[in-house]
């Protein structure tokens, strides 16, 4: 619920980079505003839509005794898009202004486009000979549901309209601490991380494989896996923590 | 309001206008295409700018949206008395001449209601 939260995170954004028409706009959980104006003058300039990755609530089964909290957890994954009247390509002459082509910004067209991106992006996900579309497919064990929502208004000096994907899944359980060999698709992930000219991204590896404590005694895997007491594995499982 | 009044208070708009008002490009568009019925101007008005809002994309702050945005209130207030052109409509737009980088804005609404001037509510463009 950890570890592969960032893992299905950053293989979205990267699976969906240059495959959609926001172009290499994907952003990773992004909270900040996406536009900024004062005095009607764009300061850091979105001259193009946006998509953004988020991973929401969480919900892992558990029961027993024992505090097992590396499971699978059915989680919920946003994906949302927008675009906003000033993201669009203008004449200085007529004042005229087109998303793409042709095709001037109005109401009907910017949901056009919202609806083209949402193709995109199923087919950016479904492109297996993506290394990373391939990888997000190794993270998620089912499907539950899978929703889309719309927005639209012009309130406040901003006409926009955004489209919004929720994929609720399970997700794989985590990687396993100590383990010789990581699950997939971890292995694969960490190599692809570590060989990123981002330097951000290579540390991130590195922290997140600093976690899995390849060097951790067999016994310790085996009561964080299993989420036990030490006196529980003294007296090898029995529910009662042994005296004194 | 008798024709006296509303002279006096044309003067005051005039007055104020001479001091506040600036170049302001009125684009007219139909459907989002140069409209060729109406033929682009200059004027002078006074443009405002309102204090920025963040929120997310629904306008507000509903849970199931994350993403969020900027946005401001503005306004343009242009004289009756001094504008006689043709009428300006939602999905016109207009440009900031005189404002650094010429900022572009969305007529989103034209409010002809006020007797001494037409308000256009305008968005980010």
């Amino acid at each position: 619920m950890s570890l592969v939260r960032i893992a299905a995170r950053h293989c979205l954004c990267e699976a969906l980079k240059g495959k959609t028409s926001v172009g290499n706009n994907v952003q990773d959980s992004s909270f900040g505003a996406l536009n900024f104006n004062e005095d009607g003058l764009p300061e850091t300039s979105q001259d193009q839509p946006f998509l953004t990755v988020y991973t929401d609530e969480a919900d892992m089964d558990a029961g027993g005794n024992s505090l097992k909290l590396l499971g699978q957890a059915e989680t919920k994954i946003y994906f949302e898009w927008g675009i906003t009247s000033s993201m669009s390509v203008k004449d200085e002459d007529t004042g005229e202004s087109v998303i793409v082509q042709d095709i001037p910004v109005t109401d009907a067209n910017m949901e056009f486009k919202l609806d083209l991106i949402g193709r995109q992006i199923v087919n950016a996900l479904s492109d297996t000979s993506d290394p990373y579309a391939r990888m997000f497919r190794e993270l998620v064990v089912s499907v539950t549901s899978f929703k889309k929502a719309r927005i639209a208004n012009e309130q406040d000096g901003l006409r926009l309209a955004a489209h919004q994907f929720e994929l609720n899944c399970a997700l794989l359980e985590e990687p396993r601490t100590g383990a010789e060999v990581l699950s997939n698709p971890f292995g694969e992930l960490f190599g692809l991380m570590e060989a990123s000219d981002d330097p951000a991204i290579v540390a991130k590896a590195e922290l997140m494989k600093a976690l899995l404590e390849p060097e951790a005694a067999t016994i310790d895997v085996f009561m964080m896996e299993n989420g036990m007491h030490p006196e529980q594995i003294q007296t090898l499982g029995l529910n009662e923590p042994a005296d004194g | 309001m008798t024709p006296e009044t509303k002279q006096h208070f044309n003067k005051v708009v005039e007055e104020v206008d001479a001091r506040w008002a600036e170049a302001i490009e009125l684009k007219f568009l139909a459907d989002g295409k140069a409209d060729q019925t109406r033929e682009n101007t200059t004027i002078k008005a006074i443009l405002r700018v309102g204090n920025i809002r963040n929120t997310n994309l629904s306008g507000g702050d509903a849970l199931r949206w994350r993403g969020r945005v900027n946005s401001a209130k503005t306004q343009l207030h242009i004289a009756k008395s001094l504008y006689e052109g043709l009428s300006i409509k939602k999905g016109d737009r207009i440009r900031a001449i005189d404002r650094e980088g010429m900022p572009w804005f969305d007529v989103l609404h034209a409010n002809y209601r006020h007797s001494l001037r037409i308000v256009l509510e305008l968005g980010e463009a």
